[in-house]
């Protein structure tokens, strides 16, 4: 056969494989080709009557069908919001995004303890410093301090000072005590 | 038309993934024949046949999220298949058993040689003819003809070049047709 190294090119021509520059120039040696042409209309004629799903394929029993479809509505049921990840990793998802908030919740109320305490003890330290000290210098300390406070905006430092110096000074609030 | 059947599948599949039970049933009803039909011919036994198509649906749905949309759906069921027919072998190790037995199932099925070519008779003589190729050439060609599948992917599939299933496509065509000669079928008019 003359044209037997084209025997591919006429599977990967009927199979829709070949680029379109490729499939120009099959077609038009095809044209002047009466081999290549013949074994592209047989295998074509041949695909349509003999190579079908109803001539290759088979038909299972209702039976089988019947426990596919089962076992696969069974299978399908066991995969829940995630789509079609399996059940294991979406377990685990769910058990991280649990411990993960709750850990922020708990970190956050740790921290903000441990830091009432630091200041709290900065207050201490610093009225131990003030005592040392005479009072006009006592006044002037204790409202930089204040202003210290008020310009890094740290509510929470600054709410805890603001009690400590409450609980040293009785009920008046710093800054009113300031006025 | 191969265009309307890939979106037509991608809307089945869609379905499927949302555990819409018709996405399921759909893709299955539509090609099961299609599936059944390449492993009762590769491994020569129905029952085994039976129990690799739940395997491969069932591998389908649990690893529907590895199915790449550029590729048609029937070719990733075909590349299931196959994988499920080839395990299947490997733990069982009764290839050459079973093929033995199919030949002589499928040569029992045919009707006396003088009686006219009915579809059924058509049918058998050509899963005869199917029935007698080496193993590798008879899948590329079931993959090819009942799968649809590319002979890129055939390679791939079978881990081989591309060069050597265009070959085993060759010899598999050239087989059957002499062998549906020895039958008295010369080719289609
Ligand atoms: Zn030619």
């Amino acid at each position: 056969m003359a044209c037997s190294n084209l025997e591919e090119t006429v599977l990967l021509y009927s199979s829709g494989e070949l680029s379109e520059k490729e499939k120009k120039s099959f077609e038009s040696h095809m044209s002047i080709c009466d081999e290549c042409r013949e074994e592209f209309d047989s295998y074509r004629r041949e695909q349509e009557r003999f190579f079908t799903c109803d001539v290759l394929g088979e038909v299972p029993s209702k039976d089988v069908d019947k426990e596919i479809l089962r076992v696969c509505s069974d299978a399908r049921k066991k995969v829940t919001g995630l789509g079609n990840m399996p059940v294991f990793l979406k377990k685990t998802i769910y058990s991280l995004t649990f411990f993960v908030v709750g850990f922020v919740v708990v970190g956050y109320f740790a921290m903000n303890t441990e830091q009432s305490k630091q200041s709290n003890l900065n207050v201490v330290l610093e009225n131990e410093l003030f005592d040392s000290t005479n009072n006009s210098q006592k006044q002037n300390d204790n409202t930089a301090i204040i202003n210290d406070s008020d310009s890094l905006n740290d509510t929470n430092r600054f709410f805890s000072k603001n009690r400590g110096n409450l609980d040293q000074n009785g009920v008046i609030p710093v800054d009113l005590k300031n006025k | 038309m191969q265009q309307n059947q890939t979106s037509d599948d991608q809307h089945l599949f869609d379905l499927w993934l949302k555990g819409d039970p018709q996405g399921f049933s759909g893709l299955y009803d539509k090609y099961k024949n299609r599936v059944f039909g390449f492993l009762v011919r590769m491994t020569g036994d129905r029952e085994i046949a039976e129990d690799l198509l739940q395997e491969t649906f069932l591998a389908a749905l649990r690893n529907a999220d590895q199915f790449d949309r550029s590729r048609s759906f029937l070719s990733w069921l075909f590349g299931i298949a196959h994988k499920r027919t080839i395990d299947f072998f490997r733990h069982a190790k009764v290839e050459t058993e079973h093929k033995s037995d199919a030949e002589t199932a499928v040569g029992s099925k045919i009707d006396a040689p003088d009686q006219q070519l009915s579809d059924q008779n058509l049918r058998a003589l050509i899963n005869e003819a199917v029935e007698t190729l080496d193993p590798l050439q008879r899948e590329v060609f079931l993959l090819r003809e009942l799968g649809g599948v590319p002979f890129k992917e055939i390679a791939k599939i079978m881990d081989c070049p591309i060069n050597t299933a265009l070959g085993r496509m060759r010899l598999a065509l050239k087989n059957i047709r002499k062998e549906l000669k020895k039958r008295g079928i010369d080719g289609v008019q």
